[in-house]
């Protein structure tokens, strides 16, 4: 289960002094009939971070924040937010903020009273109302479109709109399903920075849904990668980037080159060996000389030399069968005898052609290794 | 106690107050439009008489209007039998209802076309219409030789011949006696007693009750204001469970919503167990006539008024009696049992009509339609 | 693009039909009139309504002439009809007729969208696909069978013997049935209008995003107030269109309280029967059956403003 994996994620150095957790997950279910959305899920979110929820679409991601959110019962299990289980916590008392993927700004409203909502149901008076909806839409830097109605306004405007009413009332706690996902490539990095910015102003923990890597990598201080409704790797971006708890976690997390094969030990040189003979040194082998294991090398981590470049013995010889020019780097394909798909590879390297031979180097302690037996 | 119904064809539930209703909605609205254009020119009437050359040769057949069944297999069982038994010419219905067939007719005569029909059997009222709108014409008298055995309401009040009234019926006080005792004599006077409070059904119409009303308060309907009349069946109001026609009269006290209504005696024959008493002032009387229409060939007009002098002849008025449940005009036809034992109900005879009956005044009648109706309407359902 | 697949034989005869075809178009100017389509669409509906409003023109017509309904003769033109609607014996009567029309048709209004909302509601957001079809199924019944079958059946369920005096007797109350009042012609009128408008206000309700509702839901806002600030405002125009068509229908009606109001209670409908069938007067009818159209037009054109039927356009582009 996600257990065995996560003390990796919590053994980490940047693990804050270990406060109260805001948000708890106890062996959390969730069935839909004979669906199983999330299938048993322990999760500590703790105050002030910007945790990610990161997996691919169905992985049972959207079900935990809505859980979280009571928008979803859980069929076994507990949750616990600052503390107090919610389990008889309706969503309307539970003072959390949420953007929603299609944003679910009200049509029939202006952006002023869209805003002004969630102050209204607490009934705070109006003059509190007016200076906090200004407030708001000067952190999100939209002052002057109040008056506006919702379709009146641009995708990124809206989606500015859409945080502004969910931090409005100061909520602990914000999730964001998603918001980001529609949104065109620039506009996206730019809201991804601008809630990086909000986050470093604001009192507020944030948990985060995507099925985009990237943006997890970016965003935040601790991920949690799901598969198939388990949590199956929860750590900070560095950890799942370089130290993927799973194959699946190595796979789905950067630009990965995946090696399935049996370790070997030769006196310190560590090996996994590929049923057609190739050879992939690495640094440990967390299960042991004879068990199956996978070698995950990084695009960005390999150096591609030519024949008479080698340094290192153990490199992989190929050929160049790919490159594509990709700005601050090239990217490279490089067929090796033995692997059924070629090496991704990001080099700074401009200067092999399609067709060269070349070799195939890396530094053993960058190479992910994960037991895979069984799998 | 019910009445003998030979022939249940399948319109046999439809009853004359289906024709009523469906007639009218249809007919009334369609030809107003070509009436409009006709009204003003009085299309003179042409008496029907035969031709001095001795009988007019045969038409094919002739086309008679009724209700549908019961009356249309009455009227087929009796006269019109006897009558292509003696002549030879088949005898044809059309239950087409009796509001949208005098429309036809008139459109027909407008347009100086053959009306549809060949004779009409409608209420007394649209029979004295169609003479006043001179699309009906005078029956030979010559050929009517049954009519000097018809009692009083057999031919128009007027002495014209324009229509010849065939039955009639009245509309006593009908109600389930194993629910409410009515006295042995009583007025009408006494529907109004509070012990009848919700229990009362009235018509839609007002001839049932204006009459009675009338004679309670010693007013001439034909020649005094009628607003105390208005007035008093207004009055009746906490005592009205139900207003409607026949139909809804039987429904309703067979379901119990009602105790006691007026209605047709002939629709107290309907259902099980029920009894009906005529208030000592007596009940109102309507009859049911037969016209001929104006624009036919001679020979049609002549042989019509041959089969309307059948329907009056003693025997199939008899049948009439018994299958109808309504009186026969012809003295000298057979009563059955249960008529004879309530003259106050069925008067039949000149005697019984002067004692019992409050016959309908046709002609203020049928000029003060509109008025009435509208008071009424205000009246009992305000 | 046209080159490569008028190498197919099949394909290419299509390509040169559609060139054939849109070369005839040119030619007749066919593109001109394409601004114009969506009024050629309307046709067929225009001319439907061109021969209604004929109808209504001839009622007019009517309306304004006086008439003799013994010798069936129309008269000059005149106020007289009008004079007669409003004048004794008639008027009192003629005004409370009209009051009990419009009173019981708004509380069947009111009562309808306030039963088929919810209703609408549950059809929209349940998960279950089978309580869905059940319940659309459910709405559609009283839909198959005529008006006069379900008078009559409603005047057995509410009559003296039915179900209602029965429980009523049982529990000890008097009662004798609840036929000939006007609680029995709202509930026969009620059966079908709640379908009615349920499934009237059923596409407005499915053009309302759930997220919205969840969103409120997360501001803080309990189910009552999510239903007053998000799904009545949204659902508005659905609800106005509902009011509008129920109301109509229910000015106009005739069978329900012939029978369950047991003559007593009669709606304008009934009367104007009355007057066409029994005084045989189309005329008075005429008069009478546009006073009550202008009325409700005149209810309508108020709904339609303060419901917001302005609303149907721009919801959704949010």
């Amino acid at each position: 289960m996600a257990g065995a994996t996560e003390p990796r994620g919590d053994a980490a150095p940047t693990a804050a002094a270990e406060s109260r957790p805001i948000v708890e997950l106890v062996g959390a279910v969730k069935r839909y009939g004979e669906v199983t959305a999330i299938a048993g899920v322990d999760l500590r979110i703790r105050p002030r971070e910007l945790f990610t929820l990161l997996g691919p679409s169905g992985s049972g991601k959207t079900t935990i924040l809505r859980a979280i959110a009571g928008l979803v019962d859980l069929t076994e299990g507990e949750l616990y937010i600052d503390g107090r289980n919610m389990a008889d916590v309706p969503t309307f008392e539970r003072n959390i903020g949420m953007v929603f993927q299609s944003l679910a700004l009200f049509p029939h409203m202006t952006v002023f009273d869209n805003i002004a909502f969630p102050l209204r149901m607490r009934r705070r008076p109006r003059s509190e109302i007016a200076r906090r909806v200004q407030d708001a839409l000067d952190v999100v830097r939209l002052p002057d479109i109040g008056r506006r109605r919702i379709h009146e306004l641009s995708g990124g405007q809206q989606q500015r709109v859409a945080l502004a009413r969910a931090l409005v009332y100061d909520p602990k706690l914000l999730l964001l399903d998603e918001p980001l996902g529609a949104l065109d490539k620039r506009l996206r990095e730019e809201m991804q920075l601008e809630l990086v910015r909000l986050h470093g102003e604001i009192d507020v923990t944030i948990v985060n849904v995507t099925h985009d890597q990237v943006e997890a990598l970016m965003l935040s201080d601790r991920i949690g990668v799901m598969e198939e409704g388990r949590l199956v790797q929860v750590g900070t971006p560095e950890e799942i980037y370089r130290r993927p708890a799973t194959r699946f976690v190595a796979e789905f997390v950067g630009r990965a080159n995946l090696v399935d094969g049996v370790g070997t030990a030769d006196g310190s040189l560590l090996r996994v060996v590929s049923p057609s003979g190739v050879a992939v040194v690495v640094s440990e082998l967390p299960a042991g000389p004879g068990a199956a294991h996978t070698a995950a090398i990084r695009a960005e981590l390999i150096t591609l030399r030519r024949p008479d470049e080698r340094r290192w013995p153990h490199g992989l010889e190929g050929t160049v069968s790919l490159r594509v020019f990709e700005g601050e780097s090239v990217y490279y394909e490089v067929s090796v005898q033995g692997l059924e798909r070629p090496l991704r590879v990001a080099s700074r390297r401009r200067d092999l052609a399609v067709g060269e031979p070349v070799v195939v180097e890396w530094d053993p302690e960058e190479v992910a290794v994960v037991a895979t037996d069984g799998r | 106690m019910t009445v003998r119904r030979p022939d249940p064809t399948p319109p046999a539930t439809f009853t004359r107050r289906d024709f009523l209703r469906l007639g009218t909605l249809a007919g009334v609205s369609v030809p107003v439009l070509s009436l409009v254009a006709a009204c003003g020119e009085t299309t003179p009437a042409t008496t029907a008489a035969a031709p001095a050359g001795g009988v007019p040769a045969k038409p094919d057949k002739i086309v008679v209007r009724t209700w549908g069944d019961p009356w249309r297999s009455t009227y087929a069982e009796g006269p019109a039998a006897t009558f292509t038994q003696k002549t030879g010419i088949p005898v044809e219905f059309d239950v087409t209802g009796f509001s949208e067939i005098q429309a036809k007719v008139q459109q027909a005569v407008a347009a100086g076309q053959r009306p549809p029909v060949d004779a009409v059997l409608t209420i007394e009222e649209r029979a004295f219409a169609a003479k006043a709108q001179g699309i009906s014409v005078p029956m030979d008298r010559s050929l009517l030789t049954n009519a000097s055995e018809l009692s009083s309401v057999g031919l128009p009040a007027d002495g014209s011949t324009n229509y010849v009234s065939v039955s009639t019926y009245s509309q006593p006080l009908v109600y389930a006696p194993d629910r409410v005792q009515l006295p042995e004599d009583l007025s009408w006077e006494e529907i109004w007693d509070p012990r009848y409070e919700g229990r009362l059904f009235v018509t839609d119409t007002p001839s049932s009750l204006m009459l009675p009303v009338a004679k309670m308060l010693g007013l001439d309907v034909t020649s005094d204001d009628l607003t105390p009349v208005w007035d008093k069946i207004a009055e009746l109001r906490p005592n009205i469970a139900a207003i409607g026609d026949e139909e809804e009269f039987l429904s309703g006290i067979e379901s119990g919503e009602f105790d006691i209504g007026i209605t047709l005696a002939a629709t107290a024959l309907e259902a099980e167990g029920l009894a009906w008493v005529t208030p000592r002032e007596g009940s109102t009387v309507s009859t049911e006539a037969f016209w001929i229409p104006t624009n036919l060939p001679e020979e049609t007009t002549y042989w019509t008024t041959v089969f309307v002098n059948e329907v009056i002849a003693a025997e199939n008025q008899s049948l009439i009696a018994a299958n109808l449940g309504e009186v026969p005009t012809n003295l000298g036809a057979e009563l059955p049992d249960f008529m004879k034992e309530d003259p106050a109900t069925f008067p039949f005879t000149e005697e019984d009509l002067e004692r019992y009956a409050l016959v309908f005044p046709v002609e203020v009648g049928a000029r003060n339609n509109d008025a009435w109706q509208a008071a009424y309407t205000a009246a009992i359902q305000g | 693009m046209r080159d490569r697949t008028s190498r197919a034989p099949d394909v290419g005869w299509g390509w040169r039909l559609l060139d054939v075809v849109i070369a005839v178009r040119r030619r007749l100017g066919a593109d001109r009139l394409e601004p114009y389509r969506p009024y050629l669409m309307l046709a067929p509906a225009l001319a439907l309504v061109t021969l209604l409003a004929g109808g209504i023109v001839y009622l007019v017509y009517l309306s304004f002439h006086s008439f003799d309904t013994f010798l069936f003769r129309q008269g000059p033109w005149s106020f007289e009809q009008y004079r007669r609607l409003v004048e004794p014996p008639s008027g009192d009567f003629n005004l409370q007729t009209l009051q009990r029309t419009l009173v019981i048709s708004l509380l069947v209004t009111v009562g309808a969208v306030a039963l088929g909302l919810p209703v609408a509601y549950f059809i929209v957001r349940t998960r279950s696909r089978a309580a869905r079809i059940l319940t659309l199924v459910l709405l559609l019944v009283p839909f198959l069978m005529g008006e006069v079958v379900r008078a009559f059946g409603w005047a057995l369920v509410l009559g003296s013997n039915g179900l209602v005096a029965w429980v009523a007797s049982w529990v000890g109350a008097d009662s004798g049935g609840i036929l000939g009042t006007p609680l029995a012609v709202w509930i026969g009128m009620m059966q079908v209008s709640i379908p009615l408008a349920t499934l009237l206000i059923l596409p407005a309700l499915t053009r309302i995003d759930p997220d919205l509702e969840r969103a409120a839901a997360t501001m803080g806002a309990p189910p009552v107030r999510v239903w007053r600030h998000v799904v009545t405002p949204l659902a508005r125009p659905g609800i106005a269109g509902a009011a509008a068509v129920v109301f109509l229908l229910s000015v106009a009606e005739y069978d329900m309280p012939a029978i369950l109001g047991l003559g007593r209670l009669p709606f304008v409908a009934n009367v104007i029967r009355s007057i066409y069938t029994l005084q045989n007067n189309l005329y008075l009818g005429s008069a009478f059956s546009l006073v009550l159209m202008a009325i409700s037009t005149l209810f309508v054109v108020v709904l339609v403003a303060v419901g917001g039927i302005r609303n149907l356009r721009g919801g959704s582009d949010g």
